[in-house]
């Protein structure tokens, strides 16, 4: 109780909670506007978020990843084009909502769900996170081998597009963070005798490359030329406090659904917006009407997609293993505040972690408050011509990248990634298991040579520390699940051929 | 198939360069045993990508002719950090909105006056005055 009180003095200091209002708000716009999303939105903040204090930074932070995940469903109530792929299961009731003239009331029911399954979430967090903290203390590096080995198998092999292109993204990513200085015998290699390369990459300019910078590149390269369609004019309407109980049953669902699948790496917001909305469509006593303007279709994916805020900061905090990209970009720049996600923080700086869960309640009871004073203003926010908010990307990119180190070699290096992340884009390989491998790259490294020293070199040793042996064996079950499958697949053909 | 065999010759140049480079002993000691072990996996899956390429279409989204817009937005973008610690940050921004603009072929003159203005200037001040983070000024306006 001690820890909330000293968490809750932190974040309710005037620069936090104006960077919160700040954060939210930006949030909220990015995730609005189709195609921008909260990944290309933290990179441009990152940095206003490293010249900030310890916990504004991280309220930063968490006001935008929050806010774009909630912003997405604007669009999609409004213009029938959800702002991130997390709200693309909401334009089925939202949109149609808006077709009958319900914009408001279906912008509000969004919010109600948004907010509801963001707090569910959030409680999820603050009971789970520090537990699972306190049991991972007791892993040895073995055992963080495992875990990093199972996390990066699962987002490799559950990103969109062939498990290959996936396996492959997550050795791009890692070999990424292998120049510089070697962590166990501080011998130089990967520099190519290039002095600035002896450092290593910095994480944040190789982020906004991929993320930021490719994205501007594809936009252009491919439809950024677009007009943007025309937006239904539209005030927020919150419905009776009856329908909200009648309906509670459909966002307890989403929200559990939601946070579930925030833990797991991989999945993601998009999944559980979709898994939200089957959820409220198979068990919803009113799912005959889904699809025709039903309240219950706009509930289930918002909830279950603003669940997985806070489901997927239990595994970045408590175990310093970020499961998505938004997750990773934050992890990236609270490394460079000098917070080092972990089992070690809740140890030695349990202040600043119940600091981040008020901040996160602020946050998203501010998103509300601020859909709320905001609906009408997206009328006019989704028309914003494309080569403006591209010309703004490019400077804060190129801005975000210098301003780490103050380095002109960053540039460079935002740029090369820009490319790089650009032809992975154009090629089908998934962007997130890069970014997850870049940013574990050097711990995967570090435990698995550690771990080989604790069994004199033996990989038999992983196998008698039972938790690394089930992490080992789901590992070997995600690679080789979708080969079976196809094996089965073929077989069934054949026979099917033959008879 | 070109993504395939270009990623497969990259993993292999830097498979045998880390191998060249890799001292026998033991694996914990050695900086090139995770770099080796990656680097494996890169080659066998690059290796299958070729393979699955050749036996179906390619699923690349890039059209040649995007080409021309693609290449006018990344020489914008080298020109603007080429520019960027040698005119300053307000001069180097302003030039890269106004390129970006023109690649885009965007034509609304007041918004676009506004954007070139507004921005730089609003960052600029928020990043040195407010957050107190240096920026690079220019070598002629020595105030920006």
């Amino acid at each position: 109780m001690e820890l909330i009180i000293a968490g809750f003095e932190l974040a309710f200091t005037p620069l936090t909670l104006f960077v919160i209002l700040c954060g939210t708000a930006f949030g909220i716009v990015v995730g609005a506007v189709p195609g921008i999303g909260g990944v290309l939105g933290l990179a441009v903040v990152i940095p206003v978020a490293i010249s900030l204090p310890q916990v504004p930074s991280i309220a930063l932070l968490l006001g935008v990843y929050c806010g774009s995940i909630y912003g997405g469903m604007f669009s999609a109530v409004l213009i029938n084009t959800p702002g991130t792929a997390a709200s693309a299961a909401t334009v089925f009731d939202g949109y149609t909502m808006a077709q009958r003239g319900q914009a408001g009331l279906a912008l509000g029911w969004a919010t109600g769900a948004s907010v509801f399954g963001g707090l569910f979430s959030l409680l999820v967090l603050m009971i789970a996170a520090p537990q699972l903290a306190a049991f991972a203390l007791r892993f040895s590096p073995i055992e963080i081998f495992a875990l990093m080995l199972v996390a990066l198998t699962c987002i490799a092999t559950l990103s969109r597009g062939s498990m290959v292109k996936g396996v492959l993204a997550a050795a791009i990513g890692i070999m990424l963070s292998m120049p510089g200085s070697d962590p166990m015998t501080g011998e130089v290699r990967y520099t190519f005798g290039i002095f600035a390369l002896s450092g290593g990459f910095d994480l944040i300019p190789v982020l906004i490359g991929l993320f930021a910078l490719s994205e501007v590149f594809e936009r252009v390269a491919t439809k950024g030329r677009s007009v943007p369609p025309a937006a239904t004019r539209a005030g927020m309407e919150f419905a009776p406090l009856k329908d909200w109980i009648v309906r509670l049953p459909v966002l307890l669902r989403s929200s559990v659904l939601g946070t579930f699948l925030g833990i797991l790496p991989g999945i993601g917001a998009t999944t559980a917006s979709f898994l939200g909305y089957a959820q409220a469509k198979e068990t919803s006593p009113r799912r005959e009407k889904m699809g025709q303007g039903e309240p219950d279709g706009v509930i289930g994916p918002e909830a279950a997609n603003n669940a997985v805020t806070g489901g997927a900061l239990i595994p970045t905090l408590a175990l310093g293993i970020p499961g998505d990209p938004n997750t990773a970009m934050m992890m990236a720049t609270l490394l460079m505040q000098g917070i080092v996600p972990g089992v070690r923080l809740f140890a030695d700086n349990p202040e600043l972690v119940y600091a981040s869960f008020a901040a996160l309640i602020i946050v998203n009871i501010m998103m509300g408050v601020l859909g709320w004073s905001m609906a009408t203003a997206f009328t006019w926010l989704l028309r914003i011509p494309q080569p403006v908010l591209l010309s703004t990307v490019v400077v804060l990119s190129l801005l975000g990248a210098y301003t780490i180190r103050q380095n002109e070699f960053d540039l460079f290096v935002a740029i090369a990634a820009g490319v790089v992340g650009l032809l992975m884009r154009v090629n089908g390989f998934p962007l997130a298991p890069a970014v997850i491998g870049l940013v574990l790259g050097a711990q995967f490294e570090e435990n698995l040579r550690m771990a080989l020293i604790l069994t004199d070199g033996s990989i038999y040793g992983f196998f008698e520390r039972p938790i690394a042996a089930v992490l080992i064996f789901i590992t070997i079950g995600l690679l080789g699940y979708p080969v079976i499958k196809d094996y089965i697949g073929i077989r069934r053909a054949r026979n099917e051929g033959n008879l | 198939m070109l993504c395939g065999g270009a990623l497969l010759v990259f993993g292999v140049a830097l498979l045998t360069y880390s191998i060249n480079r890799s001292t026998p002993g033991e694996m914990a000691q050695n900086p090139y045993f995770f770099p080796v072990a990656i680097l494996t996996i890169w080659c066998v899956l690059s290796g299958v990508l070729l393979a699955q390429s050749i036996s179906s279409e390619s699923d690349s989204r890039l059209e040649k002719s995007d080409l021309s817009a693609l290449l006018k937005i990344v020489a914008t973008v080298i020109a603007s950090a080429v520019l960027f610690s040698r005119v300053g940050f307000v001069l180097s921004s302003i030039i890269t909105v106004v390129a970006v603009l023109g690649v885009m072929r965007y034509r609304n003159l007041v918004v676009s006056v506004i954007l070139v203005v507004t921005f730089p200037v609003a960052l600029w001040y928020v990043f040195t005055r407010i957050l107190n983070v240096p920026l690079p000024t220019s070598p002629w306006l020595s105030w920006i």
